[in-house]
């Protein structure tokens, strides 16, 4: 039995070196479908390397918001936005779910973000900026910061075109703009690591419980924290993610319009109107006139 | 006796000569180029270019004792009712001191456009009014002499 214990602290080692290949560089390349099969796509899939060294661990569940996330209008000048019909990759990921339930399926996470630009009257400007909130506030969402003639509004990212929708119907908008940012590869990405992270931290758990000397159990211990911070960042990272998708930002600047400068008019003063005249007694006075003066013939 | 007949006879004939000069009413100088009408009418003088640029006076009694002020206002009103286009209103003075009221406007006669001066001066007893009017376009070339004929006015009580 001495036999053992020797090859074990030998063997402690190689494991923690196997370990931190497998969860520095192992992670980025995905795992093996048995390790996430329902969130991993069909190329993470086929490279997965690290089949024996990750054991089966169930990925977080999918994230319902970003799955329902509506695509902007198909007049939106987003830059990444699909030109299909708005709601085409959402049904896509449905369609897919429901017909391939399988390894290759995951859902899409996307962050919307829209930007208007409006113009209003200078006095109208924050009754403008009142009901853009009203809008936010009415589909769940709510004011994210105000300024004077900007207002920034986070609504649930399955009502995000509808609130542009009814922000555009406040009247006045001159421009906008929807930026959809697909994170789903760096999100499920994550998935896999942290995944792969928490077999590694069960494990190296295990080697502390197996370790007899001080020196083993310093550097497993050395191990696991850099594992939990790793754990850690990741799922903050996941978690913002997470935030960021399920509840889109709308950024709405306002500009007052330019009053209109009153145009330079040159006003010849008019003659004075006709005056009411005396009626006189005096008849000569009514004959004053051009026609008699040029009718020469007698 | 011969004598005493002849000059009462001159005496009245004299009395005759004045009377006639001073119901003859106020007249102007004709300009060149204008040719002067007889007038037994409204007119106490009245001369016309080839072109139609009428010059006119009227003298008339100043019964109601009303100055230059009173008149060329009431002739304002009463020209401006009947749709004449005031232009401008000046102070002209004659060649004997009188001074007067311009009034100038346009109208349109026949489809053309016209203009009309009238000059009024007021005295005690009088009140001359000069008138003069014409096509635009020879009126225009003949306003130095319409000015100056205005300006010749002859008028007295």
């Amino acid at each position: 039995m001495m036999l053992p214990r020797s090859r074990l602290l030998r063997s402690i080692p190689v494991v923690l070196t196997l370990l931190a290949v497998q969860t520095g560089c192992g992670a980025s390349s995905a795992p093996a479908p048995a390790v996430a099969p329902q969130s991993m796509s069909a190329k993470a899939g086929a490279t997965a390397p690290m089949a024996e060294a990750a054991p089966a661990s169930p990925p977080p569940a999918p994230m319902a918001a970003p799955a329902q996330a509506p695509m902007p209008s198909p007049s939106s000048s987003s830059p990444s936005s699909s030109p299909s019909s708005p709601n085409a990759p959402a049904k896509t990921a449905d369609t897919r779910s429901a017909k391939n339930a399988g390894p290759t399926t995951r859902a899409a996470v996307i962050i919307y973000q829209g930007d208007l630009h409006m113009m209003a009257d200078e006095d109208a400007i924050p009754k403008t900026i009142d009901k853009v909130i009203d809008v936010a506030e009415s589909l769940g969402g709510h004011i994210a910061g105000r300024k004077d003639q900007s207002v920034q509004i986070k609504v649930p990212s399955a009502s995000f075109r509808e609130a542009m929708t009814k922000i555009e119907g406040i009247g006045g908008v001159v421009n906008r703009s929807v930026t959809a940012d697909d994170v789903s590869e760096e999100f499920h990405d994550l998935e896999v690591r942290l995944g792969n992270l928490r077999s590694t931290r069960t494990r190296l758990q295990d080697f502390l419980g197996k370790a007899n000397g001080i020196q083993d159990m310093l550097t497993v211990e050395r191990e696991l924290e850099r594992v939990a911070l790793e754990i850690d960042r990741i799922e903050g990272r996941l978690e913002f993610l997470r935030t960021r998708a399920a509840m889109s930002v709308i950024s709405v600047a306002l500009t007052a319009k330019p009053k209109v400068a009153a145009p330079i008019v040159v006003v010849t003063p008019p003659p004075p109107p006709a005056r009411a005249g005396i009626d006189l007694p005096i008849p000569w006075v009514g004959e004053v006139g051009i026609d008699p003066l040029l009718s020469l013939r007698k | 006796m011969y004598t005493a007949r002849i000059c009462a006879q001159l005496a009245v004939a004299l009395t005759l000569v004045l009377g006639t000069a001073a119901c003859h009413g106020a007249r102007l100088e004709t300009p060149n180029g204008f040719a002067t009408l007889d007038e037994d009418g409204a007119y106490s003088y009245r001369a016309t270019s080839a072109k139609g640029v009428v010059l006119a006076t009227r003298t008339e009694k100043n019964d109601v004792k009303a100055n230059t002020d009173f008149w060329a206002e009431t002739l304002d009103a009463k020209l401006r009712d009947r749709g004449y286009v005031a232009e401008g209103t000046r102070t002209v003075k004659t060649g004997k001191g009188l001074t007067g009221t311009q009034l100038r406007y346009t109208t349109t006669k026949n489809g053309r456009e016209h203009r009309y001066w009238v000059t009024v001066f007021a005295t005690t007893k009088k009140v001359f009014v000069v008138e003069a009017a014409g096509d635009k376009e020879p009126f225009d070339k003949a306003v130095a002499s319409v000015d100056r004929a205005i300006a010749s006015l002859d008028a007295s009580d």
